[in-house]
Protein backbone atom coordinates (compact mmCIF):
# COMPACT_ATOMS: atom_id res chain seq x y z
CA UNK A 1 0.00 0.00 0.00
CA UNK A 2 1.46 3.34 -0.96
CA UNK A 3 2.02 6.10 1.55
CA UNK A 4 -0.72 8.23 0.07
CA UNK A 5 -3.33 5.42 0.22
CA UNK A 6 -2.49 5.03 3.91
CA UNK A 7 -2.87 8.76 4.45
CA UNK A 8 -6.22 8.70 2.63
CA UNK A 9 -7.43 5.79 4.74
CA UNK A 10 -6.32 7.53 7.93
CA UNK A 11 -8.17 10.68 6.84
CA UNK A 12 -11.37 8.74 6.15
CA UNK A 13 -11.20 7.10 9.60
CA UNK A 14 -10.49 10.49 11.21
CA UNK A 15 -13.49 11.96 9.40
CA UNK A 16 -15.81 9.23 10.69
CA UNK A 17 -14.50 9.54 14.26
CA UNK A 18 -14.82 13.32 14.05
CA UNK A 19 -18.44 13.03 12.94
CA UNK A 20 -19.22 10.88 16.01
CA UNK A 21 -17.42 13.33 18.31
CA UNK A 22 -19.25 16.29 16.77
CA UNK A 23 -22.60 14.52 17.22
CA UNK A 24 -21.90 13.99 20.95
CA UNK A 25 -21.42 17.61 21.92
CA UNK A 26 -23.78 20.55 22.00
CA UNK A 27 -26.36 22.00 24.35
CA UNK A 28 -26.98 18.42 25.54
CA UNK A 29 -24.09 15.97 25.77
CA UNK A 30 -24.85 12.54 24.37
CA UNK A 31 -22.43 9.66 24.90
CA UNK A 32 -20.70 8.11 21.85
CA UNK A 33 -22.41 4.73 22.46
CA UNK A 34 -25.80 6.42 22.44
CA UNK A 35 -24.88 8.25 19.24
CA UNK A 36 -23.86 4.97 17.62
CA UNK A 37 -27.12 3.36 18.77
CA UNK A 38 -29.04 6.18 17.10
CA UNK A 39 -27.01 6.08 13.89
CA UNK A 40 -27.01 2.29 13.57
CA UNK A 41 -30.36 1.20 15.07
CA UNK A 42 -30.30 -2.24 13.40
CA UNK A 43 -27.29 -3.23 15.55
CA UNK A 44 -29.20 -2.56 18.69
CA UNK A 45 -32.27 -4.18 20.28
CA UNK A 46 -33.40 -1.46 22.67
CA UNK A 47 -34.87 1.74 21.29
CA UNK A 48 -32.73 4.83 21.82
CA UNK A 49 -34.06 7.87 23.63
CA UNK A 50 -36.42 9.56 21.11
CA UNK A 51 -35.43 13.09 22.14
CA UNK A 52 -31.73 12.30 21.70
CA UNK A 53 -32.58 10.59 18.46
CA UNK A 54 -34.30 13.75 17.26
CA UNK A 55 -31.35 15.92 18.31
CA UNK A 56 -28.76 13.72 16.61
CA UNK A 57 -30.63 12.92 13.40
CA UNK A 58 -32.53 16.13 12.75
CA UNK A 59 -30.36 18.85 14.28
CA UNK A 60 -26.76 17.77 14.53
CA UNK A 61 -26.23 15.32 11.67
CA UNK A 62 -27.35 17.65 8.82
CA UNK A 63 -25.27 20.37 10.40
CA UNK A 64 -22.15 18.18 10.57
CA UNK A 65 -22.69 16.98 7.00
CA UNK A 66 -23.08 20.55 5.76
CA UNK A 67 -19.85 21.43 7.61
CA UNK A 68 -18.02 18.57 5.84
CA UNK A 69 -19.42 19.62 2.46
CA UNK A 70 -18.47 23.27 2.92
CA UNK A 71 -15.00 22.50 4.26
CA UNK A 72 -14.35 20.05 1.44
CA UNK A 73 -15.75 22.37 -1.22
CA UNK A 74 -13.77 25.42 -0.13
CA UNK A 75 -10.58 23.37 0.19
CA UNK A 76 -10.79 21.79 -3.29
CA UNK A 77 -11.82 25.08 -4.90
CA UNK A 78 -8.82 26.77 -3.26
CA UNK A 79 -6.44 23.98 -4.29
CA UNK A 80 -7.72 24.12 -7.86
CA UNK A 81 -7.45 27.90 -8.15
CA UNK A 82 -3.96 27.95 -6.64
CA UNK A 83 -2.85 25.47 -9.27
CA UNK A 84 -4.45 26.96 -12.37
CA UNK A 85 -3.35 30.48 -11.46
CA UNK A 86 0.03 29.33 -10.07
CA UNK A 87 -0.61 31.84 -7.31
CA UNK A 88 -0.33 30.49 -3.75
CA UNK A 89 -2.51 33.35 -2.53
CA UNK A 90 -5.42 32.46 -4.79
CA UNK A 91 -8.54 31.85 -2.74
CA UNK A 92 -12.07 30.99 -3.86
CA UNK A 93 -13.18 34.41 -2.69
CA UNK A 94 -10.48 36.28 -4.58
CA UNK A 95 -12.65 36.44 -7.69
CA UNK A 96 -15.35 38.43 -5.99
CA UNK A 97 -17.64 35.45 -5.44
CA UNK A 98 -18.06 36.12 -1.74
CA UNK A 99 -18.60 39.84 -2.27
CA UNK A 100 -21.13 39.11 -5.03
CA UNK A 101 -23.01 36.61 -2.89
CA UNK A 102 -23.12 39.03 0.03
CA UNK A 103 -24.38 41.68 -2.36
CA UNK A 104 -27.19 39.38 -3.45
CA UNK A 105 -28.08 38.55 0.15
CA UNK A 106 -27.96 42.16 1.31
CA UNK A 107 -30.11 43.24 -1.61
CA UNK A 108 -32.66 40.58 -0.69
CA UNK A 109 -32.59 41.57 2.99
CA UNK A 110 -32.98 45.29 2.45
CA UNK A 111 -35.22 45.43 -0.63
CA UNK A 112 -37.56 42.48 -0.10
CA UNK A 113 -37.19 41.79 3.62
CA UNK A 114 -40.47 39.87 3.83
CA UNK A 115 -39.25 37.18 1.45
CA UNK A 116 -35.73 37.07 2.76
CA UNK A 117 -35.71 33.81 4.74
CA UNK A 118 -36.91 31.77 1.80
CA UNK A 119 -35.04 33.43 -1.03
CA UNK A 120 -31.84 34.41 0.71
CA UNK A 121 -29.77 31.40 -0.45
CA UNK A 122 -31.05 31.86 -3.98
CA UNK A 123 -30.16 35.55 -3.98
CA UNK A 124 -26.69 34.80 -2.61
CA UNK A 125 -26.12 32.14 -5.27
CA UNK A 126 -27.24 34.52 -8.01
CA UNK A 127 -25.02 37.29 -6.63
CA UNK A 128 -22.00 34.99 -6.57
CA UNK A 129 -22.53 33.95 -10.17
CA UNK A 130 -23.10 37.57 -11.18
CA UNK A 131 -19.68 38.42 -9.73
CA UNK A 132 -18.04 35.68 -11.79
CA UNK A 133 -19.77 36.92 -14.93
CA UNK A 134 -18.50 40.41 -14.18
CA UNK A 135 -14.94 39.09 -13.77
CA UNK A 136 -15.18 37.20 -17.04
CA UNK A 137 -16.54 40.19 -18.92
CA UNK A 138 -14.06 42.67 -17.42
CA UNK A 139 -11.13 40.40 -18.12
CA UNK A 140 -12.28 39.43 -21.58
CA UNK A 141 -12.05 35.98 -23.07
CA UNK A 142 -8.38 36.17 -23.97
CA UNK A 143 -7.52 37.09 -20.39
CA UNK A 144 -7.55 33.47 -19.34
CA UNK A 145 -4.13 33.34 -20.91
CA UNK A 146 -3.03 36.18 -18.65
CA UNK A 147 -3.30 35.32 -15.00
CA UNK A 148 -2.57 38.80 -13.68
CA UNK A 149 -5.43 40.37 -15.60
CA UNK A 150 -7.78 37.72 -14.32
CA UNK A 151 -6.74 38.24 -10.69
CA UNK A 152 -6.94 42.02 -10.94
CA UNK A 153 -10.39 41.81 -12.51
CA UNK A 154 -11.43 39.61 -9.57
CA UNK A 155 -10.13 42.08 -7.00
CA UNK A 156 -11.80 44.98 -8.79
CA UNK A 157 -15.20 43.29 -8.99
CA UNK A 158 -14.88 42.23 -5.35
CA UNK A 159 -14.52 45.86 -4.26
CA UNK A 160 -17.32 46.93 -6.57
CA UNK A 161 -19.80 44.51 -4.99
CA UNK A 162 -18.59 45.35 -1.46
CA UNK A 163 -19.26 49.00 -2.16
CA UNK A 164 -22.79 48.13 -3.29
CA UNK A 165 -23.44 46.04 -0.16
CA UNK A 166 -22.05 48.72 2.15
CA UNK A 167 -24.19 51.41 0.55
CA UNK A 168 -27.35 49.33 0.99
CA UNK A 169 -26.44 48.37 4.57
CA UNK A 170 -25.75 51.98 5.47
CA UNK A 171 -29.30 52.90 4.51
CA UNK A 172 -30.97 49.93 6.20
CA UNK A 173 -32.02 49.57 9.83
CA UNK A 174 -29.45 48.42 12.45
CA UNK A 175 -31.19 45.10 13.10
CA UNK A 176 -30.94 44.06 9.47
CA UNK A 177 -27.32 45.17 9.48
CA UNK A 178 -26.55 42.95 12.48
CA UNK A 179 -28.15 39.85 10.97
CA UNK A 180 -26.37 40.50 7.68
CA UNK A 181 -23.06 40.76 9.53
CA UNK A 182 -23.70 37.41 11.26
CA UNK A 183 -24.62 35.87 7.95
CA UNK A 184 -21.58 37.16 6.07
CA UNK A 185 -19.30 35.66 8.74
CA UNK A 186 -20.81 32.23 8.15
CA UNK A 187 -22.92 29.80 10.15
CA UNK A 188 -24.32 26.29 9.78
CA UNK A 189 -27.25 26.99 12.10
CA UNK A 190 -29.73 26.91 9.19
CA UNK A 191 -28.67 23.38 8.17
CA UNK A 192 -31.49 20.93 7.46
CA UNK A 193 -31.66 17.75 5.44
CA UNK A 194 -33.44 19.64 2.66
CA UNK A 195 -30.56 22.10 2.34
CA UNK A 196 -27.96 19.36 1.72
CA UNK A 197 -28.65 18.00 -1.79
CA UNK A 198 -27.77 21.16 -3.75
CA UNK A 199 -24.29 21.64 -2.25
CA UNK A 200 -23.69 17.87 -2.26
CA UNK A 201 -24.41 17.60 -5.98
CA UNK A 202 -22.44 20.69 -7.00
CA UNK A 203 -19.42 19.88 -4.82
CA UNK A 204 -19.14 16.19 -5.68
CA UNK A 205 -19.76 16.95 -9.37
CA UNK A 206 -16.97 19.52 -9.32
CA UNK A 207 -14.58 17.16 -7.56
CA UNK A 208 -15.26 14.61 -10.31
CA UNK A 209 -14.60 17.30 -12.93
CA UNK A 210 -11.37 18.28 -11.15
CA UNK A 211 -10.23 14.65 -11.20
CA UNK A 212 -11.02 14.40 -14.90
CA UNK A 213 -8.79 17.37 -15.64
CA UNK A 214 -6.14 16.72 -13.00
CA UNK A 215 -3.47 15.83 -15.57
CA UNK A 216 -4.14 19.03 -17.52
CA UNK A 217 -4.19 21.09 -14.34
CA UNK A 218 -0.89 19.60 -13.21
CA UNK A 219 0.61 20.57 -16.56
CA UNK A 220 -0.75 24.13 -16.22
CA UNK A 221 0.73 24.37 -12.72
CA UNK A 222 4.16 23.90 -14.27
CA UNK A 223 3.72 26.78 -16.74
CA UNK A 224 1.38 27.84 -19.56
CA UNK A 225 3.86 27.35 -22.37
CA UNK A 226 4.97 23.96 -21.11
CA UNK A 227 1.31 22.91 -20.74
CA UNK A 228 0.58 24.04 -24.31
CA UNK A 229 3.42 21.88 -25.62
CA UNK A 230 1.80 18.95 -23.77
CA UNK A 231 -1.38 19.54 -25.77
CA UNK A 232 -3.39 21.30 -23.05
CA UNK A 233 -5.80 24.09 -24.08
CA UNK A 234 -4.67 26.28 -21.21
CA UNK A 235 -7.19 29.13 -21.53
CA UNK A 236 -10.21 26.86 -21.87
CA UNK A 237 -9.23 24.52 -19.02
CA UNK A 238 -8.51 27.48 -16.74
CA UNK A 239 -11.89 29.07 -17.52
CA UNK A 240 -13.72 25.78 -16.91
CA UNK A 241 -11.96 25.29 -13.57
CA UNK A 242 -12.73 28.88 -12.53
CA UNK A 243 -16.41 28.37 -13.32
CA UNK A 244 -16.57 25.10 -11.37
CA UNK A 245 -14.80 26.67 -8.37
CA UNK A 246 -17.18 29.61 -8.54
CA UNK A 247 -20.20 27.32 -8.50
CA UNK A 248 -18.82 25.59 -5.40
CA UNK A 249 -18.27 28.89 -3.60
CA UNK A 250 -21.58 30.38 -4.62
CA UNK A 251 -23.49 27.37 -3.28
CA UNK A 252 -21.45 27.40 -0.05
CA UNK A 253 -22.00 31.12 0.52
CA UNK A 254 -25.69 30.55 -0.20
CA UNK A 255 -25.95 27.68 2.34
CA UNK A 256 -23.64 28.87 5.10
CA UNK A 257 -22.46 32.42 4.41
CA UNK A 258 -18.93 33.61 3.81
CA UNK A 259 -16.50 31.34 5.63
CA UNK A 260 -13.12 32.98 5.37
CA UNK A 261 -9.62 31.56 5.11
CA UNK A 262 -10.43 27.85 4.61
CA UNK A 263 -9.86 27.91 0.85
CA UNK A 264 -6.45 29.43 1.42
CA UNK A 265 -5.47 27.49 4.55
CA UNK A 266 -6.27 23.87 3.69
CA UNK A 267 -4.36 23.75 0.36
CA UNK A 268 -1.32 25.14 2.20
CA UNK A 269 -1.64 22.57 4.98
CA UNK A 270 -1.71 19.83 2.32
CA UNK A 271 1.18 21.39 0.41
CA UNK A 272 3.34 21.75 3.51
CA UNK A 273 2.59 18.35 5.02
CA UNK A 274 2.25 16.05 2.00
CA UNK A 275 3.90 17.98 -0.85
CA UNK A 276 2.68 20.08 -3.74
CA UNK A 277 1.75 17.02 -5.83
CA UNK A 278 -1.02 16.05 -3.40
CA UNK A 279 -2.73 19.38 -4.04
CA UNK A 280 -3.98 17.60 -7.12
CA UNK A 281 -5.33 14.71 -5.03
CA UNK A 282 -8.73 16.26 -4.49
CA UNK A 283 -9.99 13.49 -2.19
CA UNK A 284 -7.18 14.17 0.30
CA UNK A 285 -7.72 17.92 0.04
CA UNK A 286 -11.49 17.49 0.51
CA UNK A 287 -11.04 15.25 3.57
CA UNK A 288 -8.63 17.74 5.18
CA UNK A 289 -11.15 20.53 4.59
CA UNK A 290 -14.07 18.46 5.87
CA UNK A 291 -12.32 17.44 9.11
CA UNK A 292 -11.17 20.99 9.78
CA UNK A 293 -14.68 22.34 9.30
CA UNK A 294 -16.28 19.72 11.60
CA UNK A 295 -14.16 20.99 14.50
CA UNK A 296 -14.64 24.64 13.56
CA UNK A 297 -18.40 24.16 13.72
CA UNK A 298 -18.10 22.19 16.97
CA UNK A 299 -16.27 25.14 18.50
CA UNK A 300 -18.75 27.61 17.04
CA UNK A 301 -21.63 25.98 18.89
CA UNK A 302 -19.93 24.87 22.13
CA UNK A 303 -17.33 27.51 23.08
CA UNK A 304 -19.88 30.01 24.39
CA UNK A 305 -22.91 28.70 26.23
CA UNK A 306 -26.25 29.38 24.55
CA UNK A 307 -24.61 31.45 21.88
CA UNK A 308 -23.15 30.76 18.47
CA UNK A 309 -19.87 32.22 17.31
CA UNK A 310 -19.77 33.05 13.59
CA UNK A 311 -17.61 30.52 11.73
CA UNK A 312 -15.56 33.14 9.94
CA UNK A 313 -14.16 34.41 13.24
CA UNK A 314 -13.02 30.92 14.27
CA UNK A 315 -11.61 29.93 10.88
CA UNK A 316 -9.64 33.15 10.65
CA UNK A 317 -8.38 33.01 14.23
CA UNK A 318 -7.42 29.32 14.29
CA UNK A 319 -6.43 29.29 10.68
CA UNK A 320 -3.95 32.11 10.93
CA UNK A 321 -2.28 30.73 14.07
CA UNK A 322 -2.12 27.21 12.66
CA UNK A 323 -0.78 28.58 9.41
CA UNK A 324 2.05 30.44 11.13
CA UNK A 325 2.83 27.33 13.19
CA UNK A 326 3.17 25.17 10.06
CA UNK A 327 5.30 27.79 8.33
CA UNK A 328 7.59 27.89 11.36
CA UNK A 329 7.87 24.08 11.48
CA UNK A 330 8.66 24.11 7.81
CA UNK A 331 11.41 26.73 8.22
CA UNK A 332 13.00 24.70 11.00
CA UNK A 333 13.03 21.59 8.85
CA UNK A 334 14.75 23.45 6.02
CA UNK A 335 17.44 25.07 8.21
CA UNK B 1 11.81 10.34 -52.60
CA UNK B 2 10.35 10.56 -49.12
CA UNK B 3 8.41 13.66 -48.24
CA UNK B 4 9.81 15.93 -45.53
CA UNK B 5 8.65 15.55 -41.93
CA UNK B 6 8.27 19.29 -41.49
CA UNK B 7 7.63 21.83 -44.18
CA UNK B 8 7.51 25.54 -43.40
CA UNK B 9 6.37 27.83 -46.19
CA UNK B 10 6.07 31.63 -46.32
CA UNK B 11 5.81 31.86 -42.56
CA UNK B 12 5.28 35.43 -41.31
CA UNK B 13 4.46 36.64 -37.84
CA UNK B 14 3.74 40.26 -37.02
CA UNK B 15 3.00 41.86 -33.67
CA UNK B 16 1.63 45.42 -33.75
CA UNK B 17 2.68 45.73 -37.39
CA UNK B 18 6.26 44.84 -36.52
CA UNK B 19 7.55 41.83 -38.38
CA UNK B 20 9.06 39.30 -35.99
CA UNK B 21 9.36 36.54 -38.59
CA UNK B 22 9.24 37.22 -42.32
CA UNK B 23 8.92 34.79 -45.16
CA UNK B 24 10.48 31.75 -43.53
CA UNK B 25 10.79 28.71 -45.79
CA UNK B 26 12.57 25.47 -44.98
CA UNK B 27 12.04 21.74 -44.72
CA UNK B 28 13.28 19.16 -42.26
CA UNK B 29 13.58 15.49 -43.21
CA UNK B 30 13.15 12.69 -40.70
CA UNK B 31 16.27 11.97 -38.68
CA UNK B 32 17.90 15.36 -39.24
CA UNK B 33 19.45 17.37 -36.43
CA UNK B 34 18.72 20.99 -37.32
CA UNK B 35 20.27 23.89 -35.46
CA UNK B 36 18.78 27.38 -35.46
CA UNK B 37 21.36 30.08 -34.85
CA UNK B 38 21.33 33.87 -34.79
CA UNK B 39 21.87 36.85 -32.51
CA UNK B 40 19.68 37.57 -29.49
CA UNK B 41 16.35 38.87 -30.74
CA UNK B 42 16.78 37.44 -34.22
CA UNK B 43 13.58 35.39 -33.88
CA UNK B 44 14.87 31.94 -32.86
CA UNK B 45 12.42 31.44 -30.01
CA UNK B 46 9.55 32.97 -32.03
CA UNK B 47 10.22 30.55 -34.87
CA UNK B 48 10.30 27.56 -32.51
CA UNK B 49 7.08 28.71 -30.82
CA UNK B 50 5.38 28.85 -34.19
CA UNK B 51 6.66 25.34 -34.95
CA UNK B 52 5.28 23.84 -31.76
CA UNK B 53 1.92 25.56 -32.19
CA UNK B 54 2.25 27.98 -29.29
CA UNK B 55 1.87 31.15 -31.36
CA UNK B 56 -0.26 31.30 -34.47
CA UNK B 57 1.59 32.89 -37.39
CA UNK B 58 0.07 35.85 -39.25
CA UNK B 59 0.41 34.03 -42.55
CA UNK B 60 2.12 31.02 -44.03
CA UNK B 61 1.83 27.34 -43.39
CA UNK B 62 3.54 24.72 -41.27
CA UNK B 63 3.01 21.15 -42.43
CA UNK B 64 3.93 18.32 -40.09
CA UNK B 65 3.85 14.96 -41.89
CA UNK B 66 1.80 16.66 -44.68
CA UNK B 67 -0.77 18.05 -42.25
CA UNK B 68 -1.31 21.68 -41.34
CA UNK B 69 -0.58 21.91 -37.61
CA UNK B 70 -3.41 24.41 -37.10
CA UNK B 71 -5.94 22.00 -38.60
CA UNK B 72 -5.14 19.45 -35.91
CA UNK B 73 -5.89 19.63 -32.20
CA UNK B 74 -3.28 20.77 -29.72
CA UNK B 75 -3.22 17.28 -28.21
CA UNK B 76 -2.62 15.56 -31.54
CA UNK B 77 0.33 17.88 -32.26
CA UNK B 78 1.64 17.23 -28.74
CA UNK B 79 1.64 13.50 -29.50
CA UNK B 80 3.96 14.17 -32.44
CA UNK B 81 6.08 17.07 -31.25
CA UNK B 82 7.83 17.04 -27.89
CA UNK B 83 9.30 20.30 -26.64
CA UNK B 84 12.09 21.03 -24.19
CA UNK B 85 11.98 24.72 -23.33
CA UNK B 86 14.59 26.42 -21.18
CA UNK B 87 14.36 24.73 -17.79
CA UNK B 88 11.91 26.49 -15.46
CA UNK B 89 13.60 27.81 -12.34
CA UNK B 90 11.29 25.90 -10.04
CA UNK B 91 8.88 22.98 -10.31
CA UNK B 92 7.63 21.80 -6.92
CA UNK B 93 7.36 18.16 -7.98
CA UNK B 94 9.41 15.00 -7.81
CA UNK B 95 11.45 13.94 -10.81
CA UNK B 96 9.24 10.99 -11.78
CA UNK B 97 6.15 13.21 -11.52
CA UNK B 98 7.68 15.71 -13.96
CA UNK B 99 8.57 12.90 -16.37
CA UNK B 100 5.03 11.48 -16.08
CA UNK B 101 3.68 14.80 -17.41
CA UNK B 102 4.87 13.58 -20.84
CA UNK B 103 1.86 11.24 -20.81
CA UNK B 104 -0.59 14.17 -20.79
CA UNK B 105 -1.42 14.26 -24.54
CA UNK B 106 -1.80 10.46 -24.63
CA UNK B 107 -4.35 10.20 -21.85
CA UNK B 108 -8.10 10.62 -21.92
CA UNK B 109 -9.91 12.39 -19.10
CA UNK B 110 -9.94 10.27 -15.92
CA UNK B 111 -7.55 7.72 -17.45
CA UNK B 112 -4.94 6.52 -14.98
CA UNK B 113 -1.38 5.31 -15.42
CA UNK B 114 -0.95 1.63 -16.19
CA UNK B 115 2.05 -0.66 -15.76
CA UNK B 116 3.22 0.09 -19.29
CA UNK B 117 3.25 3.83 -18.59
CA UNK B 118 5.25 3.28 -15.40
CA UNK B 119 7.72 1.16 -17.37
CA UNK B 120 7.99 3.90 -19.97
CA UNK B 121 8.76 6.48 -17.28
CA UNK B 122 11.40 4.20 -15.71
CA UNK B 123 12.97 3.54 -19.12
CA UNK B 124 13.11 7.25 -19.95
CA UNK B 125 14.75 8.00 -16.61
CA UNK B 126 17.37 5.30 -17.10
CA UNK B 127 17.99 6.58 -20.63
CA UNK B 128 19.07 9.91 -19.15
CA UNK B 129 20.85 8.18 -16.22
CA UNK B 130 18.59 9.67 -13.57
CA UNK B 131 16.92 6.51 -12.23
CA UNK B 132 18.45 7.05 -8.80
CA UNK B 133 16.94 10.56 -8.68
CA UNK B 134 13.37 9.46 -9.51
CA UNK B 135 12.05 10.37 -6.07
CA UNK B 136 14.15 13.48 -5.57
CA UNK B 137 12.58 16.90 -5.80
CA UNK B 138 13.12 18.51 -9.22
CA UNK B 139 14.24 21.75 -7.56
CA UNK B 140 17.19 20.09 -5.82
CA UNK B 141 18.82 18.99 -9.10
CA UNK B 142 21.51 20.90 -10.96
CA UNK B 143 20.68 22.76 -14.17
CA UNK B 144 22.10 19.97 -16.33
CA UNK B 145 20.15 17.30 -14.47
CA UNK B 146 16.93 19.33 -14.71
CA UNK B 147 17.43 19.59 -18.46
CA UNK B 148 17.86 15.79 -18.59
CA UNK B 149 14.59 15.35 -16.65
CA UNK B 150 12.82 17.45 -19.30
CA UNK B 151 14.40 15.31 -22.02
CA UNK B 152 13.08 12.22 -20.23
CA UNK B 153 9.64 13.88 -20.22
CA UNK B 154 9.98 14.39 -23.98
CA UNK B 155 10.96 10.72 -24.41
CA UNK B 156 7.79 9.68 -22.57
CA UNK B 157 5.83 12.01 -24.84
CA UNK B 158 7.02 9.87 -27.79
CA UNK B 159 7.03 12.53 -30.48
CA UNK B 160 8.62 12.03 -33.84
CA UNK B 161 10.01 15.56 -33.64
CA UNK B 162 11.89 17.05 -30.70
CA UNK B 163 12.11 20.84 -30.48
CA UNK B 164 14.56 22.37 -28.00
CA UNK B 165 14.89 26.05 -27.17
CA UNK B 166 18.46 26.76 -26.12
CA UNK B 167 18.86 23.44 -24.34
CA UNK B 168 22.45 24.22 -23.40
CA UNK B 169 21.78 27.64 -21.93
CA UNK B 170 23.38 28.20 -18.50
CA UNK B 171 25.14 24.83 -18.63
CA UNK B 172 28.86 24.26 -18.25
CA UNK B 173 30.71 22.79 -21.18
CA UNK B 174 30.50 19.24 -19.81
CA UNK B 175 26.70 19.35 -19.65
CA UNK B 176 26.40 21.20 -22.98
CA UNK B 177 28.12 18.29 -24.70
CA UNK B 178 26.43 15.69 -22.47
CA UNK B 179 22.91 16.96 -23.25
CA UNK B 180 23.40 17.16 -27.01
CA UNK B 181 25.10 13.73 -27.13
CA UNK B 182 22.14 12.20 -25.35
CA UNK B 183 19.70 13.93 -27.68
CA UNK B 184 21.65 12.71 -30.69
CA UNK B 185 21.50 9.14 -29.35
CA UNK B 186 17.69 9.27 -29.33
CA UNK B 187 17.81 8.97 -33.15
CA UNK B 188 14.86 11.26 -33.52
CA UNK B 189 14.40 14.39 -35.59
CA UNK B 190 15.61 17.41 -33.64
CA UNK B 191 15.26 21.16 -34.12
CA UNK B 192 17.24 23.11 -31.53
CA UNK B 193 18.14 26.75 -31.15
CA UNK B 194 21.75 27.10 -30.09
CA UNK B 195 23.98 29.98 -29.05
CA UNK B 196 27.35 28.28 -29.19
CA UNK B 197 28.28 28.14 -32.86
CA UNK B 198 31.05 25.57 -32.37
CA UNK B 199 28.66 23.25 -30.57
CA UNK B 200 26.12 23.82 -33.34
CA UNK B 201 28.76 22.95 -35.92
CA UNK B 202 29.75 19.76 -34.12
CA UNK B 203 26.25 18.37 -33.58
CA UNK B 204 23.97 19.65 -36.34
CA UNK B 205 23.51 18.20 -39.84
CA UNK B 206 21.83 21.36 -40.98
CA UNK B 207 21.91 24.95 -39.74
CA UNK B 208 19.46 27.81 -40.20
CA UNK B 209 20.91 31.27 -39.64
CA UNK B 210 18.34 33.89 -38.66
CA UNK B 211 18.77 37.64 -38.64
CA UNK B 212 15.94 40.09 -37.93
CA UNK B 213 13.36 37.37 -38.43
CA UNK B 214 14.63 36.33 -41.85
CA UNK B 215 16.60 33.30 -42.91
CA UNK B 216 19.99 34.61 -44.03
CA UNK B 217 21.45 31.23 -44.83
CA UNK B 218 20.70 27.58 -44.41
CA UNK B 219 22.57 24.43 -45.24
CA UNK B 220 25.32 22.27 -43.81
CA UNK B 221 27.63 23.78 -41.17
CA UNK B 222 30.26 24.20 -43.93
CA UNK B 223 27.80 26.28 -45.98
CA UNK B 224 26.54 28.45 -43.13
CA UNK B 225 29.51 28.93 -40.82
CA UNK B 226 31.60 31.04 -43.15
CA UNK B 227 33.65 34.10 -42.25
CA UNK B 228 31.63 36.64 -44.29
CA UNK B 229 28.22 35.40 -43.10
CA UNK B 230 29.01 35.07 -39.42
CA UNK B 231 31.01 38.30 -39.22
CA UNK B 232 28.16 40.16 -40.93
CA UNK B 233 25.34 38.72 -38.79
CA UNK B 234 27.05 38.59 -35.42
CA UNK B 235 29.30 41.63 -36.02
CA UNK B 236 32.44 39.89 -34.87
CA UNK B 237 35.73 39.22 -36.50
CA UNK B 238 36.63 35.58 -36.82
CA UNK B 239 38.58 32.94 -38.65
CA UNK B 240 37.06 29.63 -39.62
CA UNK B 241 39.23 26.55 -39.34
CA UNK B 242 38.56 22.85 -39.65
CA UNK B 243 38.10 21.01 -36.39
CA UNK B 244 40.99 18.53 -36.08
CA UNK B 245 38.74 15.67 -34.92
CA UNK B 246 35.29 15.91 -36.48
CA UNK B 247 36.39 17.94 -39.50
CA UNK B 248 33.48 20.40 -39.35
CA UNK B 249 34.02 24.17 -39.22
CA UNK B 250 35.46 25.54 -36.01
CA UNK B 251 35.24 29.25 -35.34
CA UNK B 252 38.04 31.23 -33.76
CA UNK B 253 36.89 34.66 -32.66
CA UNK B 254 39.15 37.70 -32.65
CA UNK B 255 38.42 39.40 -29.42
CA UNK B 256 39.45 42.95 -30.43
CA UNK B 257 36.57 43.62 -32.84
CA UNK B 258 33.01 44.78 -32.25
CA UNK B 259 30.68 42.43 -30.48
CA UNK B 260 27.11 41.44 -31.34
CA UNK B 261 25.75 44.94 -30.60
CA UNK B 262 23.36 46.76 -32.80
Amino acid sequence: MSKISLVTLALIVTTLVSVIIALCFGAVSISPTQVLDILLPWLNQQNPNPVYSQIVLELRLPRVLLAILCGAGLAVAGAMLQQVTRNPLADPYLFGISAGASFGAVAMFTLFSSLSILLLPLAAFAGGLLAVLVVISIAGRSAFNQIERMLLAGVASSFMFSAGSSAMLYHSDPQAAASILFWTLGSFSQAQWSSLPAPAIIISGSILLFFAFSRQVLAISSGDESATTLGVKVGKVRLLMLIASSLICAIIVASAGGIAFVGLLIPHVVRLTLGQRQLNNFIVVALFGGIFMIYVDLMARTLLENQEIPLGIITSAIGSVFFLFILKQRNQRIN
Amino acid sequence: MTSPLLQVSNLCWQVNNKAILSDINFTVTAGQFVGIIGCNGSGKTSLLRALYRYTKPTSGQILLAQQDIWRNSAASIARQVAVVTQAPSSLPYRVHEVVAMGLTPHKKLLEGENAQDKQRIDDALSQVDLSQFAHHSFDTLSGGEQQRVLIARAIVQQGQLLIMDEPTNHLDVHYQIDILKRVKQLNTTVIASLHDLNIASAFCDHLILLDNGKIIAHGTPQQVLTEPLISQVYRVELSVTKHPIHGKPHLLFHYQGNSCQK
